[in-house]
């Protein structure tokens, strides 16, 4: 057996501090780089905003949601990670990535000094979605990655539904009626 | 086929798994302790029911029994921290044990036969200990053999 004081090696990490926002859903703390988010808004506030998708195969991405010119796909984080139906009341808007996310409440900002990989016995997609972990106290708290809530493939699945809409016209004006109604997140 | 026996003498860690026992090479234990706060988050692995926070460190809990398709243990007494080799880096898992471990050496290693090879390659010897005769667990290679289905069913639900 192994003396552990001579062994004991650090897992990889990165030691620059790094602003991050620790959100909540179905009760599950997670963290982001706030520099990867664009901006927070209510479900409320942005409803007008959203309209949704039908015809696809994706039961966490109902909403597509437009921003100026662009168009943001609405991913529902419990049903992303496979969490408890929750009440999502804020969206955040990622920068970089035309994703949002439904979370349901900001719990803080924290200066995140310490991320460490995701150990190597996880294999699934979470892989994918987590840049590691860190800890916030005595809590271990999953960083997420932007890049992790759709694929390039999934992005192109989304697109292409947008793009097979056959008449644009009627398209924009159920759009714009969407719009001037709201629609619900969740 | 068989793989040819060690002859120097190596111990081994043993710790009992449902109605029987396995072990470890022992240069592969890092320790065992108490169990601490089992923390989760969302993930798809199986096999990790959590992590366990150890010294700053986070080690996720595997569940062995899982990994061995067998049923599931009771309730750890004790994590048993293994070192294991993935890819270039090594990692540790915290493996849960619900009854005593002992520390045990043998000079000759059972080799395993051409189907055990083939069949349960994380298997790499057997170790006689009075009438029983148990496994030794390669743990890099039992995670390894879970891998590639893992892989197509998160191909599946990115598709």
């Amino acid at each position: 057996m192994k003396i552990v004081c001579g062994q004991l090696q650090p897992p990889r990490r990165r030691e620059r501090s790094e602003p991050v926002i620790l959100f909540v859903v179905a009760e599950q703390m997670f963290a982001i780089a706030a520099s990867a988010i664009h901006e927070i808004r209510s479900t409320d506030s942005i409803s007008a905003a959203a309209s949704e998708i039908v015809g696809k195969d994706m039961p966490q991405v109902r909403y597509r949601l437009r921003r100026g010119r662009t168009l943001y796909y609405v991913v529902n984080a419990s049903k992303h990670f496979g969490l408890p139906a929750s009440r999502p009341t804020l969206v955040l808007v990622l920068r970089n990535f035309r994703a949002a996310v439904l979370v349901d409440q900001i719990d803080r900002m924290e200066t995140m000094s310490r991320l460490t990989a995701l150990p190597q016995s996880f294999s699934g997609p979470e892989r994918a979605w987590y840049r590691g972990l860190t800890l916030i106290g005595e809590s271990v708290v999953p960083v997420l990655s932007a890049s992790g809530f759709l694929t390039e493939r999934q992005f192109a699945q989304l697109d292409a539904l947008d793009d097979s809409i056959v008449d644009p016209v009627q398209s924009e004006a159920a759009s714009a009626q969407n719009e001037a109604q709201g629609v619900a997140l969740r | 086929m068989t793989i040819p026996a060690a002859a120097q003498r190596k111990s081994f860690v043993i710790l009992p798994l449902g109605g029987r026992s396995v072990s470890f090479p022992a240069e592969s234990v890092i320790e065992l302790v108490a169990p601490g706060k089992l923390q989760t988050f969302p993930h798809r692995t199986p096999w990790i029911s959590g992590v366990i926070v150890r010294r700053g460190r986070t080690i996720p809990v595997c569940d062995l029994s899982r990994l061995l398709s067998e049923t599931s243990a009771a309730v750890g007494r004790f994590y048993l921290i293994v070192e294991w080799r993935a890819g270039g880096t090594f990692d540790w898992c915290a493996i849960p044990v619900a009854g005593e471990c002992e520390l045990a050496s043998a000079e000759e290693i059972l080799p395993v036969d051409a189907l055990t090879a083939s069949e349960a390659p994380h298997i790499t010897g057997f170790l006689q200990v009075a009438e029983e005769r148990l496994e030794i667990l390669d743990l890099a290679k039992l995670i390894d053999e879970h891998r590639p289905s893992l892989d197509a069913s998160a191909a599946e639900s990115a598709s």
